[in-house]
């Protein structure tokens, strides 16, 4: 196997071109320790194969930046016999800057001039051959978003791996050279890497490098002394001048600019993008988009895809063994529960995916950059950074969003204490999935001013997130390294259909993956604990006894008809109630009258005997419909009771009960903790859990009224429960992320412990407020939101000390 | 020589020349692998629409920072 890199600066195409040649056939892989990823892929050309590694992308090759390291370390240590220098060809200049350290190494290369489109569009006519010659290379033309220069790519790789390079090229150094001759005569240790390159990275005063070949600081320090005292000239800004000049000669040989750039597109579009009176509307307007387009109509889209699921749903159900009137099987219920945490994950996959589209186009467009330029001033307060923004819209800056897309966007964020921050606190913007429970709330108990308190809680998350990432990189985050913020404003790009989608797909099933697996196994342990020790034996004779009774009196019901006989046993009147319960299942989703006309005739083919009680067409049926709809109200009333003992009964029902003397005092009564307690497998079972303990029997009332009307809780209760629910952990999928992005469990353990922690703690100091001053609930939210805008505030407004870059630190 | 002037001083649209760069360690070599380094003609294009960071234009690209590590840069106006 040939071992490929393909290493350039960041943005000249690499992973376009790693597509290109990998094709679908590809393998992501996550670095360990760092945060950038290394894609890997197998390709097979002329009888060979060919591991393609995909670099992060790095403009220079020192060891400061993590991409830096995780690109310089493959380099350095897995040695590969190729390397594919990819280098944007319309900016030839800059990346023969990159180059030049690359063919020190003294590796087979192969110099891939990508962007050869926007080059020509520019003018510029590149001479290959005499770049060739000049650099001792072969160099490939390639237009990666069109899948050109595909196949010569693959035959330079190819001769390039069977060559050895015997004279690799030389910058000069002029008069480092000496220096560079005397550092090489020193080196004594057998490396596998070219001297001449270790030595000129050695002079530059790379730790790395001068730890693998044993030489100490002072040696260094000592020339570079000398050469200061000559030239009046930093060493590593020498040679950097060096390099520059030698990239100007080379261009001016082999490039000629056959027109005058004009101003050029990026140019113009800029003047307007970032025009002082334009950026905020402009950047509003973006942020709108992507949020309506993601979550608003990706939302709207779950609404056709949810019954493709619900039909999966019901077709996994139908395999499940039936269950016996009140007796379901355990493995029923087990699959049951299973399907339903699962689909309700994959229910969000169109959101995910739309959202995951925007993204790479934007990405793409060379429009981020741009969003951190404008207000990077505003978060550098907070400690967070400009490149902060696209993570907290995604997570649900504006009323909804998911904390997962959101961590996962802070990938790009440079500065790793700002990057942390981020992913610490995007958690807290308002997940979607805990919109139904502040609807559940707020409609139950604040009918008149839900606007305004829909307000509250869609900002006060903007507010909390800054005040705690403040706080954050002021206290545990305060060592962590930072990164200046100098950063490359990318020429505009039109992206392409196929890598938009090729990235979004690569994306959405990284997810899938990573935090599906996850959800079950938490799913499984939730089962468990909501599920044991179980129902009193006592309780569950009585309830037997009750189910006997209403099959009796069903029984007595059909005796004098002409069904009795497909009725006289309990197994047949079994089958008939899982009949009935499958086909009102299969009717909500028939939607036209053709769709319900192919139902019935099927069951009808099916179970002939059975199903014209479940059509009602003549009085005789009709009566055993009547007795059938009573007995399966009473068996649901049942199940339901069972349902609800077993949760009082549960290990999380006990803990629930077991901290209601703390919660109590914030107004939490066991029912309320046993929601929370459950809601962290996935946002969406605090409702359906609540729904589940508050259904009294079979009454038709929704869980809203029965909670307004149940009168244990007042709206300041309500209020608390909102505030509580506003700070909550995000659910287990976001954690994960969370351990993902910090590659740390501690993270991880703290993003759970300390929003419970606090939310606990406010929710407790504002609860017993309201009680002491007699607030409403409404009173309660807004004067919650009153103190938190106003520290937001005062942060804002004081001059925190660390909030620029630190002039001299390194790590 | 006049009183020296950092990058961060240029207007919009102001040319100059870097005489030196005060930058330490990451800093200095995020500055050098962008192309920032002694000798080296710069341009400010714009700064943000809250001032603070600013657009430059050097070596034939853009390039945006802020006005805190601006401040590490010497020029001489051209
Ligand atoms: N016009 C044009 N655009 C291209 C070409 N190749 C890539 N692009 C676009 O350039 C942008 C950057 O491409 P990527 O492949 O992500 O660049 P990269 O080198 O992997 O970037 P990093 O991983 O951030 O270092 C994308 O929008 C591509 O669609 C090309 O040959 N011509
Ligand atoms: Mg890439």
């Amino acid at each position: 196997m040939i071992r490929v890199a393909l290493a350039g600066q960041p943005n000249c195409g690499k992973s376009t071109i790693f597509n290109m040649l990998a094709g679908v056939n590809q393998h992501v892989a996550n670095y360990p320790g760092v945060t950038v990823d290394k894609k890997t892929a197998n390709v097979t050309f002329g009888g060979d194969v060919y591991e393609l590694v995909d670099l992060p992308g790095t403009y220079s090759f020192s060891t400061f930046s993590l991409e830096e390291r995780v690109a310089k370390s493959f380099l350095l240590d897995e040695n590969p016999d190729v390397i594919v220098n990819v280098i944007d060809a319309s900016n030839l200049r800059r990346s023969l800057y990159l180059t030049f350290q690359l063919l020190e190494l003294g590796r087979p290369m192969v110099l891939a001039l990508n962007m050869m489109d926007v080059a020509e569009r520019r003018g510029l006519d590149i001479a290959m051959d005499k770049l060739a010659e000049m650099l001792n290379v072969r160099v490939v033309k390639t237009v990666g978003a069109r899948g050109r220069g595909k196949s010569d790519l693959l035959q330079a790789m190819q001769a390039a791996s069977r060559t050895e390079i015997a004279e690799p090229f030389r910058v000069e150094y002029a008069e480092l050279e000496t220096y560079i001759a005397r550092i090489e005569d020193r080196i004594t240790r057998q490396t596998g890497l070219a001297k001449r390159w270790l030595a000129i990275k050695a002079l530059e005063g790379d730790e790395v490098i001068l730890q693998k070949i044993g030489l100490d600081r002072e040696t260094i320090t000592d020339l570079t002394a000398d050469i200061h005292s000559r030239h009046d000239i930093d060493v590593d800004q020498m040679i950097a001048g060096l390099r520059y000049a030698s990239a100007d000669r080379v261009y001016h040989k082999c490039v000629t600019e056959k027109s005058v750039p004009g101003e050029t597109f990026t140019t113009k579009a800029d003047r307007v993008v970032l025009n002082r009176w334009l950026a905020f509307p402009i950047l509003g307007l973006v942020i709108y988009l992507v949020y309506q387009l993601s979550i608003v109509w990706g939302y709207k889209l779950t609404d056709h895809t949810w019954p493709l699921l619900a039909a999966l749903r019901n077709q996994i159900f139908a395999l499940l063994p039936r269950s016996q009137f009140i007796h379901t099987p355990l493995v029923t219920e087990f699959g049951v529960w299973m399907t339903n945490s699962i689909l309700a994950l994959l229910n969000y996959i169109p959101i995910f995916f739309i959202l995951f589209v925007v993204i790479a186009i934007l990405e793409d467009v060379g429009y981020m950059p741009r969003m951190a330029f404008i207000l990077d001033r505003i978060f550098r307060k907070y400690g967070l950074h400009g490149q902060s923004t696209l993570p907290l819209v995604l997570g649900g800056a504006l009323v909804g969003g998911c904390a997962v897309p959101g961590i996962m966007a802070t990938k790009g964020i440079a500065d790793e204490r700002a990057r942390l921050a981020t992913v610490l606190t995007v958690p807290y913007m308002n997940c979607l999935a805990k919109v139904p429970f502040y609807t559940l709330l707020l409609a139950a108990f604040f009918k008149p001013h839900m606007g305004i308190m829909m307000f509250f809680i869609s900002t006060v998350t903007l507010f909390i997130a800054l005040i705690l990432a403040r706080l954050l990189t002021s206290t545990v985050l305060k060592s962590r390294e930072t990164a200046p913020f100098v950063m490359e404003m990318p020429t505009y790009h039109l992206p392409t259909i196929k890598g938009v989608l090729l990235r979004a797909f690569q994306r959405l099933w990284l997810y899938i993956k990573k935090v599906v697996t996850i959800v079950v196994a938490v799913a499984v342990v939730l089962f468990v604990l909501l599920q044991y020790p179980g129902v009193p034996r006592e309780k569950m004779a009585e309830l037997r006894q009750q189910a006997d009774s209403a099959m009796a009196r069903f029984s007595a019901s059909v005796q004098d008809t002409a069904y009795q006989p497909h009725l006289d046993t309990r197994e047949k009147i079994y089958q008939l109630l899982s009949i009935n319960e499958s086909y009102r299942a299969d009717r909500l989703l028939a939607r036209s009258q053709a769709a319900v006309d192919q139902l019935n005739s099927s069951y009808l083919e099916r179970y002939p005997e059975l199903f014209p009680i479940l059509l009602a067409a003549d009085p005789e049926t009709r009566q055993i419909n009547r007795a059938l709809r009573t007995l399966s109200n009473t068996g649901r009333g049942l199940q339901l009771e069972i349902r609800n003992e077993k949760i009082v009964n549960s290990y999380l029902g006990t803990l629930g009960r077991a901290i209601e003397p703390v919660t109590r005092h914030a107004g939490f009564d066991w029912r309320i903790n046993v929601a929370f307690l459950s809601s962290f497998a996935a946002r969406e079972s605090a409702v359906a859990t609540l729904g589940s303990i508050y259904e009294q029997g079979a009454t038709d009332a929704s869980p809203e009224q029965v909670m307004a009307r149940d009168g244990a809780y007042t709206p300041i209760h309500a209020a608390t429960m909102l505030l509580f629910m506003l700070l909550t952990p995000p659910c287990i999928a976001a954690m994960v992320v969370v351990k993902l992005q910090s590659h740390s469990y501690l993270w991880m353990l703290f993003a759970v412990l300390f929003p419970t922690a606090l939310g606990i703690m406010l929710s407790l100091i504002f609860f017993n407020l309201a009680l002491q001053f007699n607030w409403s609930g409404v009173e309660l939210m807004r004067n919650f939101y009153l103190c938190v805008a106003a520290l937001t505030l005062v942060l804002g407004l004081k001059k925190s000390s660390h909030s620029g870059w630190q002039v001299g630190k390194t790590h | 020589m006049t009183i020296a002037l950092s990058l961060s001083d240029l207007k919009t649209n102001e040319r100059g020349r870097i005489r030196l760069c005060r930058a330490r360690g990451l800093m200095k070599q995020k500055l050098i692998s962008m192309g920032l380094i002694p000798g080296v003609e710069v341009t400010v294009l714009r700064s943000a629409p809250l001032l603070d960071p600013i657009e430059i234009a050097v070596q034939n690209y853009q390039v945006a920072l802020r006005r805190s590590e601006a401040l590490l840069v010497e020029v001489d106006r051209i």
